[in-house]
């Protein structure tokens, strides 16, 4: 499957279309018969018969080449130059119906050109899609209608010479004709345009799973060495300073690897993470950060509220808490809402001996009443200390 | 020296020799491997209280898990937090994981405290043990779940709190918080397998 689709880059074809071009050539192939066949048994009774011959020629000679050129360069007869050139000729061969049998045979079933032209609005659908399929459909077909203004030629046969009266009887063979080659250049410009979608989609899905892949086989790789090692220098280095370096690149690469650099669509999970970060970077523990994947779609605000109270939460955690171990997590609470909670098992404090509206805490519980949150603090002495964020 | 025995499995031997410097004061190192084949052979003769068993070694980690686990208490090692293949190591039945970059005195404290059958069980792990049960709930909404006690605990220790102090917040004993725990690893234990074994019947292996 790869295989169609590397080279349908080449020639910007797709590999449904460039089938149905190919099957077209065939659809030409037996339409050709028809005209050669009435030319030949009518050959004594033809209205024109040096305009049958160049008309046979011409007709031929267009089938050969489409016939050639879908093996070498099939993306040519999509082009708009070339599909025009064959609705017209479509178009010539289905007025020529009156011109070289009779204006009277306009009106008769079946049109001589009729499979031919078809294979014209076929690849109209293909090229043009459904409207203007539809159009060339209806326009390829209205042509048949001028075969009636041929004049009347002075040797035909006299049995046909006045019977013509143009009635219901004989208009509507040529209107259904209109209608079936409106709906076919309809129906193949949709059906076209379908596969085309479905085809874009599973190229894209293709593309989508391979970068995945290779990005887990990277972070396999990284896995089972690099980060192994940095975990290994981060616990075992007599060298303060080169654990702490460990440390920033083990945190550089999981973030490469976890895919972090989506700046499309802000995500809590990101922005924690990027608080954590600082606060890392500040005062040298790693916080655990701890989301529900559920937790989707939060407006931006709300996001940089939440970050911006936990990296504050953090830094006063960082300046008085003298903590080992800290969790940021993000949840969902019942019935609505999100929380965020950030624990830490330093010294705590006494929270009756704390007043709430004292910097830190008053700077927090502004940026979450802006978003309509709310900050709940709780401590107990020596034993840690929990700020929870919630928002509705 | 302490009487608890321990088994060390990880195809690092950097790694093998950190861990033994860490542990051998505490308690008797009775073999290595750097393979699930020999780790499975080795703790199956050796019967370690506890097995400190790398995730990602080859032959892989869950193999020991699942070979072992009925007794030997197992504390997977990983290099990166809460990874699918942790939560499959605890459905198969490991107590616990502590990630690599874990100090010395952690990595001592997990031991002891998985040799006592003491759930080893970081916020992130009780995150991925969350996101399992919904996962089944919305799978096979008749099978029993964890109840809502459970999941209150669940919560709270993915937000980092102690058993005593989720003990303190629920008016409940820390015992019965680790009980709970408990009790939610025999359920995720028992639910892989019976979704394992519906699993095998639906698609008629033998």
């Amino acid at each position: 499957m790869a295989l169609p689709l590397g080279t349908a880059a080449i020639d910007g074809l797709r590999p449904g279309d460039r089938v149905l071009l190919r099957a077209l050539v065939g659809l030409r192939w037996v339409g050709l018969a028809p005209i050669a066949l009435t030319f030949w048994l009518r050959r004594d009774t033809l209205d024109r018969p040096i305009l049958a011959v160049l008309l046979a020629v011409v007709v031929s000679a267009f089938t050969v080449w489409v016939a050639l050129t879908a093996q070498s360069r099939p993306a040519r007869l999509v082009e708009p130059p070339v599909v025009l050139c064959e609705l017209t000729l479509s178009g010539a061969v289905l007025a020529a119906d009156g011109w070289i049998l009779g204006f009277d045979h306009t009106f008769d079933p079946p049109a001589l050109g009729a499979i031919w032209s078809l294979a014209a609005v076929l690849t109209a659908g293909v090229a043009f899609g459904p409207v203007l399929g539809a159009v060339a459909g209806a326009s390829v077909a209205s042509f048949r209608l001028l075969g009636a203004l041929a004049p009347v030629v002075e040797h035909r046969d006299p049995r046909f010479a006045d019977v013509f009266v143009v009635d219901d009887a004989r208009l509507l063979p040529a209107l259904s004709m209109i209608a079936l080659f409106t709906v076919v250049g309809l129906g193949v410009g949709y059906l076209s345009r379908l596969q085309r979608s479905a085809e874009h989609q599973l190229a894209e899905a293709r593309a989508h799973d391979e970068a995945v892949r290779a990005r887990e086989e990277v972070a396999r790789t990284l896995h089972d060495g690099v980060l192994q090692t940095l975990a290994l220098v981060q616990r075992q280095s007599p060298d303060p300073e080169l654990a702490r370096l460990a440390a920033q690149t083990d945190r550089d690469l999981r973030r490469y690897l976890a895919g972090t650099a989506n700046a499309a669509s802000p995500r809590l999970k990101d922005a924690l993470r990027v608080a954590c970060d600082t606060f890392t970077a500040h005062f040298g523990i790693t916080p655990q950060v701890v989301v529900d994947d559920l937790l989707d779609n939060m407006s931006p605000t709300t996001i940089d509220a939440l970050a911006a109270a936990t990296g504050e939460a953090l830094a006063n955690i960082g300046k008085h808490a003298n903590a080992s171990h800290i969790v940021v997590y993000a949840g969902r609470t019942d019935p609505r809402g999100t929380i965020v909670t950030i624990n830490d098992d330093g010294v705590g404090f006494d929270p009756s001996h704390t007043p709430s509206d004292r910097g830190i805490v008053k700077s927090v519980r502004k940026r979450m009443h802006d978003v309509g949150g709310t900050v709940d603090i709780r401590s107990t002495p020596h034993d840690g200390s929990q700020v929870r964020l919630w928002v509705p | 020296v302490g009487s608890l025995t321990v088994f060390v499995a990880d195809d690092h031997p950097m790694w093998r020799s950190g861990v033994r410097a860490d542990l051998a004061p505490h308690f008797q190192i009775v073999g290595e491997s750097d393979n699930a084949t020999d780790a499975i052979r080795m703790i199956s003769e050796t019967r370690p209280d506890v097995a400190l068993c790398d995730l990602r070694m080859p032959g892989g980690g869950l193999a020991v898990v699942r070979a072992c686990a009925q007794h030997t208490a197992f504390v997977m090692l990983t290099v990166s937090e809460a990874e699918r293949d942790v939560l499959d190591a605890v459905a198969a039945g490991a107590i616990g994981y502590v990630t690599k970059t874990v100090s010395s005195a952690e990595l001592v404290d997990a031991v002891r405290r998985a040799a006592a059958g003491q759930p080893v069980f970081p916020p992130a792990l009780a995150m991925l043990v969350l996101g399992e049960f919904r996962r089944l709930a919305s799978a096979a909404p008749q099978s029993d779940g964890i109840t809502r006690r459970e999941r209150e605990v669940l919560v709270l220790v993915a937000q980092g709190r102690t058993y005593r102090q989720i003990g303190e917040e629920l008016f409940i004993s820390a015992k019965t918080v680790e009980s709970h725990v408990r009790n939610i690893l025999g359920k995720l234990h028992l639910t892989r397998r019976e979704e394992l074994a519906r699993y095998a019947a639906d698609h008629d292996i033998n």
